[in-house]
């Protein structure tokens, strides 16, 4: 009797501490994935349509590039024109403007795609239970990665049917 | 004896005949609060929302019927009357969008910077959002029609805007789409295009 008391005791403890040992190990074990940040970025829809936009823009800044430096180079040539140097300071000006207005719609359409592609990240990571997804630039900063943990394609493509309102 | 069995009958008649009418009348009101109810808690099918960090935006797809039946909420249409008004709704393709500060402060004073920047962010929502929205289906791109944005003097945290599509049976037109877009430029907001799909199955019915 006594033999069976300590066998059922000894099996109860085993049977806790195996328990005990499943948790630990799941709360060492992270939920990590690796995703290309450039890769994302290229292939984003909203990038390839930003893209268009911005190509767009640039034209209308270029011709009015353009026709200032027309205009700056028939100054300098013209000795009759009186004030060549106000001129030529003015017409300077007016490039830089355009210049800086084109790198600054750059800069906020960047940031306009940006701002969507970390919401999406996000949701994509809460929705899949991730506890970290790092963002690679080109696999630079990661000396070796299981290809298993790569989910680029897989976020892509929720990011992409977010973007598009597919739920 | 005969006049009374007669009399009896058409009474009968009479009853049943009203109490047919009350039925019918109970049951038309029991389907419209269904659906009211059904459109508010349809969020990923007659609402699409998106939220980026403190705001959101939800967009309600506001079909003829939930338009003709906010209408008549007063219950002094008829339901002759209330057909005519969800006939007269089946030119527009009407919706509502709702932006708001999640963190519960004042939509617009969250984005503005000084007073003139204020009055410029009023103007943009009561006149210039028009241009930043458009409906998408398979073949078309629509222009908005109108929008008209319900001022609440920042007193809550959210903005909303009416926005509707004009187009001769354009709600028929759609529902025969498997779906569609509205596309809205929250460039303003600092966040670029934002695509809310409906899918006819969901909202259709």
């Amino acid at each position: 009797m006594k033999n069976y008391m300590n066998y059922f005791l000894s099996l109860g403890l085993l049977i806790i501490f195996g328990f005990g040992f499943c948790i630990l190990d799941k709360k060492q074990s992270l939920d990590v994935a690796v995703v290309d940040m450039e890769e994302m970025f290229r292939s984003f829809e909203m990038t390839k349509e930003v893209n268009g936009k911005y190509t767009q823009l640039v034209k209308q800044h270029d011709l009015k590039l353009d026709s200032l430096n027309k205009v700056m180079t028939s100054v300098h040539k013209d000795p009759s024109t009186n004030d060549r140097v106000q001129a030529s300071n003015l017409l300077a000006l007016k490039i830089k403007k355009i210049q800086e207005s084109k790198d600054q719609v750059k800069y906020e359409l960047e940031q306009q795609i940006w701002n969507q592609l970390n919401q999406y990240l996000g949701e994509f990571g809460a929705l899949e239970k991730y506890d970290l997804i790092h963002g690679s630039m080109n696999g630079g900063e990661l000396i070796y990665v299981n290809s298993t943990l790569d989910v680029t394609d897989e976020v892509l493509m929720f990011i992409n049917n977010k973007y598009n309102g597919i739920p | 004896m005969m006049l009374i069995k007669s009399n009896k009958f058409y009474f009968s008649i009479g009853v049943a005949g009203l109490l047919f009418l009350s039925i019918h009348l109970l049951m038309g009101n029991h389907r419209s609060e269904n659906y009211l109810s059904k459109v508010k808690s349809g969020n990923g099918t007659f609402i699409q929302s998106k939220t980026f960090g403190d705001l959101s935006f939800d967009l309600t797809y506001c079909s003829p019927r939930l338009m003709a039946i906010k209408q008549s909420a007063n219950g002094e249409h008829s339901s002759h009357e209330f057909k005519e008004l969800k006939r007269h709704y089946q030119a527009y393709s009407n919706y509502s969008l709702k932006m708001e500060n999640l963190d519960g402060k004042g939509l617009l004073k969250k984005m503005i910077q000084n007073q003139a920047g204020y009055q410029e962010l009023i103007n943009y929502l009561s006149f210039g959002i028009e241009e930043d929205i458009s409906l998408c289906t398979s073949t078309d791109t629509l222009a908005c029609s109108f929008t008209h944005f319900e001022r609440n003097f920042d007193l809550a945290p959210y903005a909303q805007i009416e926005i509707g599509f004009a187009k001769e049976g354009i709600a028929e037109k759609l529902c025969k789409e498997e779906s569609w877009t509205i596309q809205f430029d929250a460039e303003r907001f600092g966040i670029g295009m934002l695509n809310f799909r409906f899918v006819a199955e969901d909202v259709c019915q």
